[in-house]
């Protein structure tokens, strides 16, 4: 029997995922329904019937959105635990390389949130229109994600059910640790230089939000998002483990560092999300200007500060950087 | 009356679904009220006057037709948008007043001037003009729960009159109101419509048959305009 | 107390960017941090290039130069300094991985699907050339980069094993690296 699957982290995981995505199926056949029939100049009594349901489907999916995030964070908990039951595993980076499923089902529950904070922006624009003028945005828009989370639900279960306790995994120190004279940091940058670019995208972030440079800074923020999880792996994560040979992003979500992982994680990928999404929906929906730029840069700053405070913690301690 | 339309009803149904069944509160209303009209919508409580004045106010939404104010459609407002319109355009007296008890009179008829942004002096003034306008500035310092019915009902037009709106509906005014206290309203609409104000009135009381002034009498029998 | 100091900072830095000054700074400010952002991804680029694990699309199968210094063993994960008695593997895919000691090559190619049907090139000791891993000679007490002590030739000599037996004693673990082993064919 598969341990894992029976564990009850991953039976609450599992239920409340096939909870939610039975209310996204009813809303998904709803709204096909709806567009396909939509035309917001009637008057008929059938047109208002439309109304009504896109109105009850829109909460619906907002409710069920909203609890995804809640559902992630739960997902990522869960992993950690279950490497209790995985030889090898020392937290949830050896427990999402158990089998070939694990690494893509964390990227896709990633993009899909990224999805879901750009809809609940679109929903937003929405409601506050006279005449629903972004509905079929916000409805086709949906219909991606159902699709995505479709898929997301046949990995979950395919995950969770080829999770073998017997075969031990790979702990941190092997996925993410270095090869005698190879780099694993991106464009060929040293620990320094990959500094050196987190600051300069930081910068750049800041300065093109405040200024209202779009394009340029949904670049950043990409490329933001790239550098911030090589600079935390590979620098600023030692830190908090206070050991240079430590180099992972998930046992930073564990007790003993008082779960400031979920605090640095949460805010990097919030601030970006919210930042990105605001982005995308202003230049789709042909606004004038950004509405969570004092948000995404408490949210970054957060992020940066907490980053730079234990570095700058453990300089001032030890007197020594490691 | 300038002859301008200000409301326009067009084809206007409301069913409610009660335990499985379809009740038809209003059927295919057609009316065109102009600016500066008092009409009087009359007929036997269930007529469906008090559901027609809701989808006016756009305090419900219908099950079909439209509800056109100064030629904008309402009938399918998202609430933040009705609200605003309410705020704008529309002052409303129902038959139990809906004052805020524990509030002075003063109090009262200044909430709805709250979002609106005005200055505080701005509003000192638009809510004494209210009140004298409505006869019930003496008693401006007094709490609404010591008021009489009649002091209440003159509360609630000041209220209704305070932010200045072109469109007035009255729903049921004077059901709570002995004869004198009645005729004192019926002064007060009066002086409402010399201000052209568009008044829509939802009553039964006979006291508004024969008015000294213009006024539209539509008469209303299950659902229908007769 | 974090969030209170971040807020008022932030109303600090919108009351400081509002100004006229302001306003035309950050584009300069924008377009400096872009060039500081390039240069460094640039500079990072230009320089040596650091070591490969894998070199793709050696759809020939043939065997690659070996870059000394600047490739490591996925196994043993160590930098493979020496052409001498390294092997190379290549999948039908074409991916070639480089190996500093045979043994470490066995360990490794086990658990790979492509085993079979791989194309194993190994550095003879003797010719100083690549030739079929399958098909060389193999000493058992060779003086080797990972102390398995298994050195390829391509001519037999007396004494060497062919490519089966030395897989098959890398497997059992009858090796150099082996105390006993060792002590039985070298003594010490």
């Amino acid at each position: 029997m598969n341990e894992a699957l029976f564990s009850n982290q991953v039976i609450v995981f599992l239920l409340g995922e096939s909870i939610l995505f039975a209310l996204l199926l009813v809303a998904f056949v709803v709204t096909l329904k709806v567009l396909v029939k939509w035309d917001f100049e009637s008057f008929t009594p059938f047109q208002f019937a439309l109304e009504r349901q896109s109105y009850l489907v829109s909460t619906i999916i907002l409710f069920v959105f909203i609890l995804k995030f809640i559902l992630v964070a739960y997902f990522i908990f869960s992993i950690d635990t279950l490497a209790s039951l995985l030889p090898g595993a020392m937290c949830g980076a050896g427990v999402i390389k158990a089998n070939d499923y694990g690494s893509y089902l964390l990227i896709l529950k990633f993009f899909i949130l990224f999805l879901l904070t750009l809809w609940l922006y679109v929903h937003f624009y929405d409601m506050r229109t006279k005449n629903h003028q972004w509905f079929k945005h916000k409805s086709w828009l949906f219909g991606l994600i159902f699709l995505f989370i479709v898929l997301e639900l046949a990995l979950n279960y395919a995950y969770f059910t080829n999770i073998d306790t017997h075969m031990p995994v790979s702990c941190c120190a092997a996925l993410f640790g270095q090869l005698e004279g190879a780099n694993p940091l991106p464009f060929g940058l040293s620990v320094p230089l990959l500094l050196v670019l987190f600051y300069l995208l930081y910068t750049l972030l800041i300065l093109t939000l405040q200024s209202g440079y779009t394009i340029l800074y949904v670049i950043a923020n990409i490329l933001f998002v790239f550098i911030a999880y090589y600079a935390v792996v590979y620098f600023f994560g030692t830190y908090i483990y206070q050991l240079p040979t430590h180099k992972c992003p998930f046992c930073m979500l564990q007790p003993e560092y008082y779960y400031v992982g979920y605090l640095l994680w949460g805010s990097l990928f919030m601030g970006s999300y919210i930042g990105l999404s605001d982005a995308v929906s202003m230049m789709w929906l042909g606004k004038k200007e950004m509405r969570s730029q004092k948000l995404v840069v408490v949210l970054l700053s957060i992020f940066v500060l907490l980053c730079t405070a234990y570095v700058s913690g453990y300089y001032i301690r030890n007197g020594v950087l490691l | 009356m300038t002859g301008n339309t200000m409301i326009q009803i067009e084809n206007l149904y409301r069913t409610y679904h009660h335990e499985g069944n379809e009740v038809p509160v209003l059927k295919d209303i057609n009316l065109t009220i102009e600016q500066g009209e008092c009409v009087i919508f009359k007929g036997v409580s269930g007529s469906g006057k008090t559901t027609l004045l809701s989808l006016i106010a756009g305090l419900d939404k219908p099950s079909a037709g439209k509800v056109l104010i100064e030629d904008e459609p309402i009938s399918k407002l998202p609430d933040l948008f009705a609200s605003e319109l309410r705020a704008k355009k529309i002052g409303m007296i129902f038959q139990h007043f809906n004052l805020f008890e524990h509030l002075t009179v003063n109090e009262n008829v200044t909430l709805p001037l709250i979002p609106s942004g005005l200055k505080i002096k701005e509003i000192h003034e638009k809510v004494d003009n209210a009140l004298n306008l409505a006869n019930i500035i003496h008693k401006k310092d007094i709490v609404a729960s010591r008021l009489s019915g009649g002091e209440k009902q003159r509360t609630a037009i000041a209220r209704a009159l305070v932010a200045d709106p072109k469109i007035i509906l009255c729903d049921e005014p004077t059901a709570n109101l002995d004869r004198d206290n009645s005729l004192l309203f019926i002064d007060i609409l009066e002086e409402l419509h010399r201000m052209e104000k568009t008044i829509v009135i939802a009553t039964h009381d006979p006291l508004f048959d024969n008015l000294s002034f213009n006024t539209t009498i539509v008469p209303m029998i299950d659902g229908k305009i007769v | 107390m974090h969030g209170l100091c971040i807020g008022l900072l932030y109303q600090k830095w919108c009351t400081i960017i509002d100004g006229d000054f302001m306003k035309k700074l950050i584009p300069l400010l924008i377009i400096l941090t872009v060039i500081g952002i390039i240069a460094v991804i640039i500079i990072s680029m230009a320089k040596d290039k650091q070591p490969v694990t894998i070199l793709k699309n050696n759809i020939e199968m043939k065997a690659l130069p070996l870059k000394v210094n600047f490739t490591n063993d996925p196994y043993c994960k160590m930098l493979i300094t020496t052409e001498r008695n390294s092997v190379q593997v290549v999948s039908p895919d074409g991916d070639t991985w480089f190996f500093d000691d045979p043994g470490c090559m066995i360990l490794w190619i086990q658990e790979k699907s492509f085993r079979d049907n791989a194309k194993i090139w190994i550095h003879a000791i003797d010719t100083k050339r690549w030739i079929d891993a399958r098909k060389a000679w193999y000493g058992i007490a060779d003086q080797t980069e990972m102390h398995y002590g298994f050195g390829a030739r391509e001519k037999k000599v007396e004494g060497t094993i062919d490519f089966k037996e030395m897989e098959l004693r890398m497997l059992r673990g009858e090796n150099l690296a082996n105390p006993k082993i060792r002590k039985k064919l070298l003594g010490e």
